[in-house]
């Protein structure tokens, strides 16, 4: 697969789209959605109806637990174009290139989003109720998912593995994408500074059981490179194609099949600067190419009234490889080639029981196959799984939510997943919600798997969990393969998932007509969390390394929003989030008086305190937004501006310990400040234009993928079948409400 | 070129004036300070980027407060011998003149550390392949996966005992040239090539006495 990056593309995008709800749950047709929507859904937009928190339609006021959605027109009043942008701008959500766990996982892997201060390795990133999956140092690269065509983007905070099993750790996200009601096209363009290139086409046909969206994005960014006098960027520069079909049928009133297909591929042109064996500097570039495929196919069926199931069939590959030679004389330098595949079996079966009961029963089966050059062989694993939750609501503003979900594979321990959470609405204005959730993660292919001795050049090795134990360490031993048995392989044993169990409370409050909020608190333990530790030496000292089930930590805060509406065409809203972590083990070594520190300038050691300790790196204790909206569809304007701040965070160890105790260990807190706006020109043209990045922040070290200031145009242009077209917006509120 | 390190190795030596300390009569021995002593500084990188040495390990005597060559290595003159994150002992299976050196590392800051208790249990010698400073990281030293630097675990102080069986504390204060860590935005090769420099510091109680 080669990747071209040419000039004139087209790319599908949201922009005019009439939404119409997609789903992937049960609920959906004949009487129980008409009656259900009546209760549920009528007196709000539908794109406040949230499906992700209970696999289920909801309306979001009803949801018992920490939620949020990024509507469609969030996304176009923002202009952004990908999926780490818009989250970026989220209150708690902090998008970053770094794992965060430690002192292993660099800013290498790209841009992930961590929620309630957990990693990006536990936020489970789905489209249409789908996992995403090629993780790479354990993060999917949400800059690899394009905003175009997408309806909205809903996300949950907080473990939910009663419901989708590893890696709904620390949240959900789920992206909803967009088959509008109407035969349309939009073609749109947006082009900025560091040689952004966004572009696309999407065209939906309406017949009249079938509604089909067919839609193709270009997506280019430049090299970002914020240190000269170094060669190579902080960002290799990256082109991607991004193809989607989303298809729906209508068998009858009670039947519908969905179909959703998505391909993406992706080059980076990379250049570095690496020492050979004589320690002189060499040039060495080449590609990598990512590509991945997902093919989503849906069936639903509602017996009757009370009883509806959905069948649902999912398959997806990822593919990474990457290509080095020396750019002096092209000879090889480096290859890399990682394929992964994931299909998935499904049923979801609902029913409402008497006495205000909504049973949701469902189970499946994943199989994972991974195939790659770091490591020989292919391997596989198999999940069966089944949940089952059950919703009472007696009524009208109380709801009690249960939930168990059991995940059994043949490669590491079981799993038992519960979930409650409890909803209660005094009045109107106020609702009252609390829950609990169990989430775990999964040890990953290269925790199990990895198998790597590197004989030839003397480095290291590197034994998955399943490869290696005491006893083979011996018998290595024997041979003369290794060295001396540090005491840490004693305890090699079996991985378990990492977990976690997430405690919620809020509020929401509407004060009156114009200001209302919500409040959220929030406790997060975190177990069994998995790191690699030395096991043994090799005869020529260098290391051989293995997973454990080791370290411990929580994260713990609040959460608040107040939104005002200062007019009727002015929005004003802000979001802050307080956080804490820590390590456990580290907390209580500092207790017992055993954790020191080194002075920045005298280099003297001294005694920790607990006021010394920052937590864990890669978090900041407060992180804040604010955002200005302008709409008005009179005359065809729109604009925001938005300022996002981060406080201070730990970036890595500079005196030994291992944690972040010191200022130089930290990187400084910033804003960036986000502007954009656009006109209707014509009932079929809209002009936008926008500068990113006004403060111009930037720092190279800490935040090497945030570029400097930079503008950007945009145009957007719609045609539509039959009718003159109206301003977009009108005909999005229009249908909205006739959602069913 | 290869750089010729082990021909530029050179210590320097630099002795700081103690206290006095009248409770127990005895003076102080001198606090004595080492920097960039070369313990199998690296020369190359393997083909997968690992930093590389000659493999040899450098020998000193704390008594004298020098660098051990020759043929005095084969004997009791040596006190300690550093390879990259390795330490060895002049005892156990590390002897080399049939001493009974051995060593332990104590959680401590180094003033804070004045005297080996009675039945002190935590003593280890060399027993290869095992050494009685094992080398694991995250045990002296914590090696950084993200920033590629090496640092010495604050507030660990090796306690040795020599191969004639007198006592000595130390305290490695860095592993890099000159004692100052790299600039963390530098490549891992250049950071690599200021490694094993060891700084340290130490007091050498030549009266056999377990007090500092």
């Amino acid at each position: 697969m080669r990747v071209h990056g040419g000039i004139f593309a087209f790319e599908m995008n949201t922009k005019g789209f009439i939404s119409h709800l997609f789903l992937l749950t049960a609920f959906v047709f004949g009487h129980t959605v008409t009656a259900f929507c009546q209760t549920d859904t009528l007196s709000g937009e539908s794109q406040d109806v949230v499906v992700t928190a209970t696999r289920t339609e909801r309306k979001l006021s009803n949801i018992a637990v920490p939620a949020f959605i990024i509507s469609q027109k969030n996304i176009q009043a923002t202009q952004l174009r990908r999926l780490n942008e818009i989250l970026q701008e989220q209150t708690g959500v902090f998008v970053t290139s770094g794992s965060g766990t430690g002192g292993f996982g660099g800013g290498i892997f790209g841009n992930g989003a961590q929620m309630q201060g957990m990693s990006p390795e536990y936020t489970l990133i789905l489209i249409n109720g789908e996992p995403i999956i090629g993780r790479q140092g354990g993060v999917v690269n949400l800059s690899r998912l394009t905003l175009s065509g997408i309806k909205k983007i809903e996300v949950v905070k907080g473990p939910v593995s009663s419901l989708y099993g590893s890696e709904a750790m620390g949240g959900v996200i789920n992206i909803i994408t967009a088959l509008p009601h109407t035969t349309q096209t939009n073609v749109n363009l947006k082009a900025g500074g560091y040689s952004l290139l966004d572009a696309g086409v999407n065209s939906t046909i309406v017949a009249n059981k079938t509604r089909a969206t067919l839609s193709y994005n270009y997506f280019k960014q430049g090299a970002i490179d914020q240190n000269k006098e170094q060669f190579g960027n902080q960002q290799d520069p990256f082109y991607n194609h991004t193809v989607q079909a989303n298809i729906s049928h209508q068998f009858s009133q009670r039947t519908r099949l969905l179909v959703y297909g998505r391909f993406f591929a992706e080059a980076s042109d990379n250049a570095y600067e690496i020492a050979d064996n004589n320690l002189q500097m060499q040039r060495v570039g080449g590609q990598t190419q990512i590509s991945d495929a997902n093919v989503n196919t849906s069936l639903q069926h509602n017996f009757n009234q009370n009883i509806s199931t959905t069948f649902r069939a999912y398959g997806t590959g990822y593919r990474s490889q990457q290509k080095l030679n020396n750019l002096k004389d092209a000879t090889p330098f480096y290859e890399d080639d990682f394929r992964q595949q994931f299909y998935r079996f499904e049923n979801q079966t609902d029913i409402n029981l008497p006495a205000s009961n909504k049973l949701t029963a469902g189970g499946g089966y994943v199989y994972e196959h991974l195939q790659t050059t770091r490591y020989e062989g292919e391997r596989s694993n198999g999940i069966a799984y089944a949940f089952l939750q059950n919703e009472w609501k007696p009524t009208e503003n109380f709801n009690l939510i249960g939930g168990l979900r059991y995940d059994h594979n043949q490669a590491y321990a079981s799993r038992l997943s519960p979930k409650l959470a409890v909803r209660y609405s005094p009045s109107e204005k106020l609702k009252l919600m609390a829950s609990y959730g169990a989430g775990f993660k999964a040890p990953d292919f290269r925790q199990l798997y990895l198998n790597f001795i590197n004989n030839a050049s003397g480095g290291y090795a590197l034994f998955g969990a399943n490869e290696i134990s005491i006893d083979k360490l011996k018998a290595l031993q024997q041979q003369g393969l290794v060295g001396e048995i540090l005491p840490r392989a004693y305890d090699l044993a079996q991985l378990n998932p990492e977990t976690s169990n997430g405690f919620n409370a809020g509020a929401t409050y509407t004060f009156n007509e114009k200001w209302s909020g919500d409040i959220n608190l929030f406790y997060n333990d975190i177990a069994n969390q998995i790191l690699f530790d030395v096991i043994a030496l090799r005869p020529n000292g260098s290391q051989v390394f293995s997973y454990f089930n080791v370290a411990r930590s929580y994260t713990t805060g609040a959460e608040m929003n107040l939104r005002y509406r200062l007019h009727t065409n002015w929005t004003l809203s802000g979001g802050y989030q307080f956080l804490s972590t820590g390590d456990k083990d580290v907390v209580a070594k500092i207790k017992d008086g055993e954790m020191y520190g080194r002075d920045e300038a005298t280099g003297e050691v001294y005694l920790l305190k607990r006021s010394d300790y920052y937590g864990l790196p890669n978090r900041s204790n407060h992180m804040a937004n604010l955002k200005l909206m302008y709409e008005n569809s009179t005359n065809g304007w729109n604009a925001s501006v938005r300022a996002i701040y981060r406080s201070r965070w730990g970036t890595f160890d500079q005196d030994g310990n291992g944690i972040i105790n010191r200022k130089d260990e930290t990187a400084p807190g910033f804003v960036l400040l986000n502007a954009a706006m656009q006109k209707q020109i014509s009932p079929s043209l809209m002009l936008g234009a926008g500068v990113e990045n006004i403060l111009n922040h930037r720092d190279a070290l800490n935040l090497p993928n945030v570029p400097g200031i930079n503008a950007f145009l945009s145009i957007s242009w719609n045609i539509k079948a039959g009718k003159a077209n109206l301003a977009a917006k009108n005909s999005v509120n229009k249908t909205q409400s006739n959602t069913f | 070129m290869r750089p010729m390190i082990f021909a530029l190795v050179t210590i320097s030596v630099m002795g700081i004036a103690c206290e006095k300390d009248n409770n127990d009569g005895d003076a102080k021995p001198e606090v004595k300070l080492v920097t960039n002593f070369a313990a199998d500084t690296v020369i190359g990188f393997s083909a997968t980027g690992r930093p590389v040495g000659a493999g040899k390990f450098t020998y000193f005597s704390l008594r004298e407060n020098k660098i051990i060559t020759g043929a005095d290595t084969l004997s009791n003159k040596w006190d300690i011998a550093i390879k990259e994150f390795y330490i060895k002992v002049n005892g156990g299976t590390s002897a080399t003149g049939g001493g009974n050196g051995a060593a332990f590392l104590a959680n401590s800051t180094f003033d804070a550390y004045t005297a080996v208790p009675a039945g002190e249990t935590a003593w280890q010698q060399d027993n290869a392949p095992n050494y009685a400073i094992s080398p694991a990281p995250g045990n002296w030293y914590t090696y950084n996966f993200s920033t590629f630097l090496a640092l010495p675990v604050p507030g660990k102080v090796f306690v040795i005992r020599t191969a004639d069986g007198r006592y000595a504390k130390m305290e490695i204060t860095s592993l890099y040239k000159d004692g100052i860590t790299p600039d963390v935005a530098l490549s891992p090769a250049q950071k690599a090539l200021k490694q094993f420099f060891y700084q340290f510091r130490f007091v050498f109680q030549a009266n056999g006495s377990v007090n500092f």
